[in-house]
C-alpha cells in the first residue's frame, strides 16, 4: 500500500487516477492547484506524488522543484505528468536531470503503466 | 479596341475612381480656364476671341464624352485618350492665341502632366509628355516658318505690366499653384490612410504569428487533456472497479478508447503538420528496425479497420539494411500510408506493406488496390486538406492531412516518396530511406 498525492486541475484526469490508485489498493488523495499541492504534501506525507504541469497558481514544474527541496521530498518519488506534447523530450529530460523528477508521462498514458511505475517506486507496497 | 498593356492598370475596375475624379477636374478646369479669359476681357489684357470659347467647349465636349463612356462603361479607354489629346490641342490652341512662345500660359502644361502622373501610371504619363512635345512643337514650327500668323503676348496687348495685367497675372498664378497642389495633396492624403492601413495589417500580421506558437501549445494540451480522461475512464470501466462489466460492454469501451485514440491522432498530425510549416521539424535520429515500423504501424491500423473487410498484408525480408532515422518520425509516416490506403480501398480488396533492402536503400512500401491516382493528381495529393476528391458528396472522409504531414516528415528525414498508380488500378507509396552498408 502506497499513500498517493495527485496534483491535476482537471477533475476527470484526477477522479480517474485516484479511483484507478485506490482500486489498486493505493489511498490517493488530490490537490488542484499548485500551492494546494505543496501544502498537501507538508500535510499529508504521501509515499508518492504524481503531479500534473500545467496547473493554476503554480505550475508542476515548481511544484516539483519546491517539493525536491524539501528533505522529505527528496525520500519521495515524485512523477510529472502533462498533456503538453511540443518537446516532451526535452521536457522529459528537464523533469529528470533537473529536478529530480522520477518520471515523466505524456498524457494520455495507459493507467496499467502508471500502475506499474508507482508499485516499481514504492516496492513496500 | 482592346486597351494597350502599358494602361491596362489605369483602365482595371479598382481604378474606375481616379478616372471620375479626372473627370470631374476635366470640368473644374474648363470653368477656371474660361473664368480667366472672362476676366482678362474684361481687365483689357486679352481681347475677346470666340477661339477661347471653342477651346473650352472642345474640352467640355470631350470630358462629356468620357462622362458618358464611364457611366456606361463602354469605351472608356477610347473616350480617355480623346479627351486627353483635347486637353493638349486646348491649351497649345490657349497658349497660341496668347501670343505663342511668348505665352504667359506655358505652366498649364505642368499642370496637365502633374494630374495626369498623379492619376495614371509612368507610361501613360511619358507619352503624355511626348505628346505635349509635339503639339507645342509643331506650334512653334509653324508659326516660325510662317505657316500660321504670330500674335501678340498680353504683355504687349496691355501695353506693359499695368494693374489690370498684374490682376490677370495674379489669378492665374494662383491657378498655376493651386491645382497642382489640390490634387498632389488629395493623392498623398488617400496613400497615407491605405499605407496606415497595411501598417496595421502587418502589426496585426505579426502578432498572429507570436500568438501562433503559443495557441498550438495550448490547444495541444487543451485537446489532449479530455482524451486522456476518455481512455482513463473506459480503462477503468473496462478493468471492473465500477462494477460487474460484460464482455459486450467491454468490446463497447474498447472501441471507445480506439476512437479517442484516433481523434489523438489526428490531432498530433495536425500540430506535427503546423510544426513542419513553421520549420521545426527536429528528428531524433538514432539505429532503427524497421521491422518494428512496420509491426508497429500495421497493428496500429488492424483495429482501425473496424468492421471493414480489408486484407493487411506484411512482407518483410528476412535481410534488412539497418537505417539511422527518426523511429517515430517513419512510424507516423507509414502509419498514415497505411490508413491512406485501407481507406481508399474497397471491401475485399488488399492492402500490403513490404520492408525491403535495395542497394544503399532501405524501402518501405505500401501498395493497395484502390481508384488510384490520375497523373496530374501525383503532386497536389501532398499538398495540406487536399483530396482527390474534395467535394461535399465525396466518397472518402478525412481531412487530407495524412499525405502533406508524410510529404513533411519525409522530407526532414532526408527521405524519397515515390507514387505509382494507374487510375483504376490501385496505387503504390514508396519511402526510401538511404543506408549506408
Amino acid at each position: 500500500m502506497a499513500r498517493v498525492l495527485v496534483v491535476e486541475d482537471d477533475p476527470i484526469s484526477a477522479k480517474m487516477i485516484r479511483d484507478f490508485l485506490s482500486a489498486h489498493g493505493h489511498p490517493t488523495v488530490v490537490a488542484t492547484t499548485g500551492p494546494e499541492g505543496v501544502s498537501s504534501f507538508v500535510r499529508e506525507e504521501p509515499d508518492l506524488m504524481i503531479v500534473d504541469v500545467a496547473l493554476p497558481k503554480k505550475n508542476g514544474f515548481e511544484v516539483c522543484f519546491e517539493v525536491k527541496r524539501t528533505e522529505r521530498g527528496q525520500r519521495t518519488p515524485l512523477l510529472l505528468m502533462s498533456a503538453v506534447y511540443r518537446d516532451s523530450d526535452h521536457a522529459a529530460r528537464y523533469a529528470q536531470d533537473d529536478l529530480r523528477a522520477q518520471g515523466y508521462l505524456v498524457k494520455p498514458f495507459d493507467l496499467r503503466d502508471l500502475l506499474a511505475r508507482v508499485e516499481e517506486l514504492v516496492p513496500a507496497a | 479596341m482592346r486597351v494597350p498593356a502599358f494602361a491596362a492598370d489605369v483602365f482595371a475596375p479598382g481604378h474606375r475612381r481616379k478616372l471620375w475624379w479626372g473627370l470631374w477636374s476635366g470640368y473644374g478646369v474648363a470653368a477656371a480656364f474660361l473664368a480667366l479669359a472672362a476676366l482678362g476681357v474684361t481687365l483689357g489684357v486679352v481681347p475677346f476671341r470666340w477661339a477661347y470659347v471653342a477651346l473650352v467647349g472642345l474640352k467640355v465636349a470631350t470630358n462629356s464624352a468620357s462622362w458618358w463612356a464611364l457611366k456606361r462603361d463602354r469605351f472608356v479607354f477610347e473616350t480617355s485618350s480623346l479627351n486627353l489629346v483635347a486637353d493638349v490641342l486646348a491649351m497649345t490652341g490657349a497658349i497660341y492665341w496668347t501670343g505663342g512662345v511668348l505665352s504667359p500660359l506655358l505652366p498649364i502644361y505642368a499642370i496637365e502632366i502633374t494630374v495626369i502622373a498623379l492619376l495614371t501610371n509612368l507610361a501613360v504619363t511619358v507619352r503624355a509628355a511626348g505628346l505635349v512635345l509635339v503639339v507645342y512643337g509643331a506650334m512653334v514650327v509653324a508659326t516660325a516658318l510662317g505657316e500660321i500668323g504670330r500674335l501678340p503676348p498680353p504683355v504687349a496687348l496691355a501695353g506693359g505690366v499695368t494693374p489690370g495685367y498684374l490682376v490677370a497675372h495674379a489669378a492665374f498664378t494662383v491657378f498655376v499653384l493651386a491645382a497642382p497642389t489640390y490634387f498632389a495633396s488629395r493623392i498623398l492624403v488617400e496613400l497615407r490612410a491605405k499605407q496606415r492601413a497595411l501598417e496595421r495589417t502587418n502589426e496585426a500580421l505579426m502578432e498572429a504569428g507570436r500568438n501562433k506558437s503559443q495557441f498550438m501549445a495550448n490547444v495541444t494540451h487543451e485537446l489532449r487533456t479530455p482524451i486522456h480522461g476518455i481512455c482513463g475512464l473506459t480503462d477503468l470501466v473496462e478493468t471492473g472497479i465500477y462494477g460487474p462489466v460484460t464482455e459486450e460492454q467491454r468490446d463497447a469501451q474498447r472501441s471507445i478508447k480506439q476512437s479517442a485514440l484516433s481523434l489523438l491522432r489526428m490531432i498530433d498530425d495536425l500540430l506535427e503538420l503546423a510544426r513542419a510549416d513553421a520549420g521545426r521539424l527536429e528528428p531524433t535520429v538514432g539505429p532503427v528496425d524497421p521491422r518494428e515500423v512496420v509491426q508497429a504501424s500495421v497493428d496500429a491500423v488492424r483495429w482501425m479497420r473496424g468492421t471493414k473487410d480489408v486484407e493487411l498484408r506484411v512482407e518483410i525480408d528476412d535481410e534488412l539494411p539497418t537505417v539511422e532515422s527518426d523511429a517515430r518520425y517513419l512510424k507516423q509516416i507509414v502509419l498514415n500510408l497505411v490508413t491512406n490506403a485501407v481507406k481508399f480501398t474497397s471491401e475485399g480488396g488488399h492492402v500490403t506493406v513490404r520492408a525491403r533492402g535495395e542497394p544503399g536503400a532501405l524501402v518501405l512500401e505500401v501498395e493497395d488496390d484502390g481508384p488510384g491516382i490520375a497523373e496530374a493528381e501525383r503532386e497536389s495529393i501532398f499538398d495540406p486538406f487536399h483530396q482527390v476528391d474534395g467535394s461535399p458528396e465525396r466518397e472518402y472522409g478525412g481531412v487530407g492531412l495524412g499525405l502533406a504531414l508524410v510529404a513533411r516528415l519525409a522530407d526532414a528525414l532526408g527521405a524519397r516518396v515515390e507514387v505509382d498508380s494507374e487510375l483504376g488500378h490501385g496505387a503504390t507509396f514508396r519511402v526510401r530511406l538511404a543506408a549506408p552498408r
